[in-house]
């Protein structure tokens, strides 16, 4: 045991005298210096502390904990605070400024840049300096202390504080900080944002700031420069018209002008916006963001070519059928005239049509006539014809409109508004096959519409026969008269000679089979004679048949079916019985109809020329031998 | 028979009564035929001018009933006139048809063709006269006949009959019309107005006497009748 203990002693005397003499040597090292530090902090660690210069109490306080857990813990006070004597109190002979520079010569930039006037401890504190990669966490702090800007006082807010981009990601770190100039804006966002770099660098913008002008926008003027956040990184339109509704910079009133641009103001996507809707449009909706072009550009997003996609952003399914239409085919065609969405629009104005303002439905007829009027639009069936505007304005339907009646059909209803196809497509709401259903859609002539399916004319429509009618062979297109003139002979005048254009035809007739002589047969009755007589009571084919739910008599539905018949005719006629109908009522073949008319007829013919050609005869004879007598004297005389 | 007599060479053939008859029949012709045919031919300028002068085509209607009621008027008189007077019934017998206006038909035309020089012995009324009477007795009736069923089309009463009915009526009246207006009135017309000797009129209508001769010319029976009351015997001028 004892041996044990011996060996360990042997082996910690010596390593305890030589710590000892280390400590030792390490203590009186200290104390040999100049400027201990030690001996600073005796008197500094004192709060109270202070001197006095030019009138102002300076504290001389030095915070020992944290000089000794800042970097510098091992420099002494005087490595920094040279030439001065702790023994000369107050130490006022030799006042050198502390030169960071002479030791952090890496940090000379900070001499000649725009913090020249900044002295380090602006931003790395006196005594309680941090290790550069402490000190870069806290840099905004930093920074901040200073530039008590408003804008900056947010940044911390901002989605660039949020993700740790923080001031010397722009501003450049350390002490190559800088001013940005507007030019390097775009490219220093761009390091970054380098797809809306791209785009913007191409954009009208960007191009005229090239061409120097001065106030054109860079990313900081739209989107702010330290305070943007998350939810504003969409540029709202107020930041737009900031510069566009300026009527010095952009003057006149042509496209592009201040006052052009104000009128988005009136718009609906601008009205709709006031009331919160997310989903109106505002200017980067339309014109993009980044890559905002002038109008002739074909790139832009409002240029001629793209301006269907870019409405179809929002409004799809009207672009949709927009681009299956005419105009639609017409403009990916390349054809100039072929309308857009603006052309009918308008642009910033856009409107909506129910209200009375530029583009109700009033207004849009002009619209649609400015170009289809006087064949300016070569039209298949009237060519250059006036009827499409000057029928459509004496109509029925557009006095209606013009007197407040907003349900009344303007262009669009009947032809389709984006959906407007040539006739000839069987898609078109004008299709033969789809006129009924046009004129029958809801709120319009649903009555009618439901009179006329199951008609004659409605079953020959849709078996395809071009000959069959549907409402605008007979009520027209355009220039749809109302039905309560005044002048009700003229009426059923022009009744009569509108159904016997087709019943009359002798090519109609014979190409469908239609029963013959109803024309003929009619004039020649009491009905057709009153009515050519001016009678304003008497059956007009309408009277009898029906109008829309025109139907053949084996129809048990029909006005004429034998059943209905006394009904029918009992309108005018009360107390009509069965008997009056036991024969045809339009005779096409009076011989079988009725064999009583055929025989007196052929009586009376036979009776009139037999008895005009006997007294002709007999008085021809008469007077040859009469005059004969009188030449020869025998005349008769005279009372 | 009658006690008609000449006086001073002539005879009085038609009396007042008959000649006031006359005169409305052919007025109240007239004015049927130009209301009626007016409406036929609506759509002709003959008819839209008439129904001009007509005063439009209502007026035309009132005119074309009035002178129907008047004829209807005129047709009721005249059959208690023939009916029951002694002038009337003299000459309702006159107007019968007898076999001598067979034979007298066969001379005339015979004469007429130059092939015979016997002319026609006739009575009081020679062939066409009688037709035309007859004609526009039997005419009247069908025209009133079938204008008073048109009459209750027009009052709307009418839905109690058939509709062929109508179109045979309307059919009988107006080619009965037609055929009153060529029959009678250009026959007619010929005989007291065309007709060489009579040219440019007869005025037997008016003044009603007839003289001695042309009675003696145009009506030998009659003649010969009135000659042998007077002399109390048969002269028979021309052969049968």
């Amino acid at each position: 045991m004892k041996g044990k203990f011996q060996n360990i002693g042997i082996i910690f005397i010596p390593v305890l005298l030589i710590t000892g003499l280390l400590i030792f040597a390490e203590s009186y090292s200290g104390l040999t210096k100049k400027g201990d530090t030690d001996i600073c902090l005796t008197c500094h660690e004192d709060k109270g502390l202070t001197m006095e210069k030019s009138g102002k109490k300076i504290s001389l306080f030095v915070d020992a904990s944290h000089y000794k857990n800042s970097v510098h813990q091992i420099a002494e006070c005087e490595d920094c605070h040279e030439n001065y004597n702790p023994d000369e109190i107050p130490h006022t002979k030799s006042k050198q400024e502390v030169n960071c520079i002479s030791c952090h010569s890496e940090a000379r930039n900070i001499e000649t840049n725009v913090h020249a006037k900044v002295k380090c401890y602006d931003c790395h504190t006196k005594h309680e300096i941090k290790p550069a990669r402490e000190f870069a966490k806290e840099q905004v702090k930093a920074c901040i202390s200073c530039h008590k800007n408003q804008t900056l006082q947010h940044f911390s807010e901002s989605v660039h504080s949020k993700n740790n981009v923080n001031c010397e990601k722009c501003h450049d770190g350390g002490h190559k900080v800088k001013k940005i100039s507007k030019q390097e804006v775009s490219g220093l966002c761009g390091k970054c944002h380098g797809d809306h770099e791209k785009n913007f660098r191409n954009s009208i913008h960007q191009t005229v700031m090239k061409a120097g002008n001065v106030n054109a926008p860079t990313c900081t003027d739209c989107h702010g420069s330290h305070t943007i956040i998350s939810g504003k990184i969409s540029v709202e339109s107020r930041a737009c018209l900031e510069c566009h509704l300026d009527e010095k910079k952009f003057p006149g009133e042509n496209l592009g002008s201040a006052k052009f641009v104000a009128h988005y103001k009136t718009s609906i996507h601008a009205s709709v916006e006031k009331e919160g809707l997310l989903e109106a449009a505002g200017c980067v909706d339309c014109h993009g963001n980044h890559m905002v072009q002038n109008l002739d550009n074909p790139k832009a997003s409002t240029s001629r070519a793209k301006l269907i996609e870019t409405c179809g952003k929002c409004h799809k399914d009207v672009v949709d059928s927009f681009k299956k239409s005419k105009h639609g085919m017409e403009l990916s065609k390349g054809n100039d005239k072929a309308p857009t969405c603006t052309d009918c629009h308008g642009e910033h104005d856009i409107q909506s049509t129910q209200l009375s303002n530029d583009f109700s439905k009033v207004n849009l007829t002009e619209k649609c006539l400015s170009c289809h009027k006087d064949g300016k639009i070569p039209h298949k069936n009237y060519k250059g014809e006036e009827e499409l505007i000057t029928g459509y304005q004496k109509s029925v339907h557009y006095q209606a409109l013009k007197n407040g009646n907003f349900s009344a059909p303007t262009c669009y209803q009947c032809h389709g508004a984006h959906e407007m196809e040539t006739l000839d497509n069987p898609d078109s709401k004008l299709n033969k096959n789809n006129i009924a259903k046009t004129c029958g859609q809801s709120n319009c002539h649903v009555n009618q519409l439901r009179d006329y399916s199951g008609s004659i004319h409605e079953i020959g429509v849709s078996k395809g026969n071009i000959d069959a009618p549907t409402c605008n062979n007979c009520h027209g297109n355009h220039g749809i008269l109302s039905k309560d003139i005044d002048n009700k002979v003229q009426k059923s005048k022009d009744l009569i000679n509108l159904c016997s254009t087709c019943h009359t035809s002798v090519e109609l007739i014979e190409r469908n089979d239609l029963p013959t002589k109803v024309g003929e047969s009619y004039q020649e009755s009491f009905h057709g004679l009153a009515t050519r007589g001016g009678s304003k009571e008497a059956a007009n084919c309408e009277s009898c048949h029906g109008n829309h739910n025109v139907r053949p008599s084996n129809d048990s539905l029909s006005t004429i079916n034998r059943k209905n018949l006394p009904q029918t005719c009992g309108k005018c006629h009360p107390g009509a019985t069965e008997v009056l109908f036991t024969k045809k009522i339009h005779m096409n073949d009076v011989e079988n109809d009725s064999p009583g008319v055929f025989w007196i007829t052929r009586f009376y013919v036979i009776m009139i020329i037999g008895l005009i050609g006997f007294m002709l005869f007999h008085n021809i004879m008469d007077f040859r031998r009469k005059m004969k007598k009188k030449k020869t004297g025998n005349n008769v005389k005279k009372i | 028979m009658n006690k008609t007599k000449f006086q001073n060479g002539y005879l009085i053939r038609f009396n007042l009564i008959e000649r006031i008859q006359h005169i409305i029949l052919f007025v109240a012709l007239i004015m049927l035929l130009l209301t009626g045919l007016s409406l036929s031919y609506y759509d002709s300028w003959f008819g839209r001018f008439m129904i001009d002068i007509e005063g439009g085509l209502e007026s035309r209607g009132n005119l074309h009933y009035f002178f129907a009621f008047v004829l209807m008027a005129l047709g009721v008189f005249h059959a208690f006139y023939v009916t029951f007077s002694d002038k009337g019934q003299s000459e309702i017998a006159h107007m019968k048809y007898t076999k001598k206006d067979f034979r007298n038909m066969l001379i005339s035309f015979r004469y007429n063709f130059g092939m015979g020089k016997a002319t026609p012995y006739y009575g009081r009324y020679n062939l066409s006269q009688k037709f035309q009477y007859w004609g526009v007795i039997f005419g009247s009736v069908i025209m009133i006949t079938t204008g008073i069923i048109l009459l209750l089309k027009v009052w709307k009463i009418a839905m109690l009959f058939p509709k062929w009915l109508w179109d045979i009526t309307n059919l009988v009246h107006s080619f009965e019309g037609m055929m009153i207006f060529l029959v009678l009135f250009l026959w007619h017309i010929y005989d007291v107005h065309l007709s060489p000797g009579v040219f440019p009129m007869s005025r037997v209508w008016l003044t009603g006497k007839i003289s001695e001769e042309e009675l003696k010319k145009e009506h030998p029976e009659e003649y010969d009748e009135i000659n042998k009351d007077k002399s109390g015997e048969w002269k028979i001028d021309g052969n049968i």
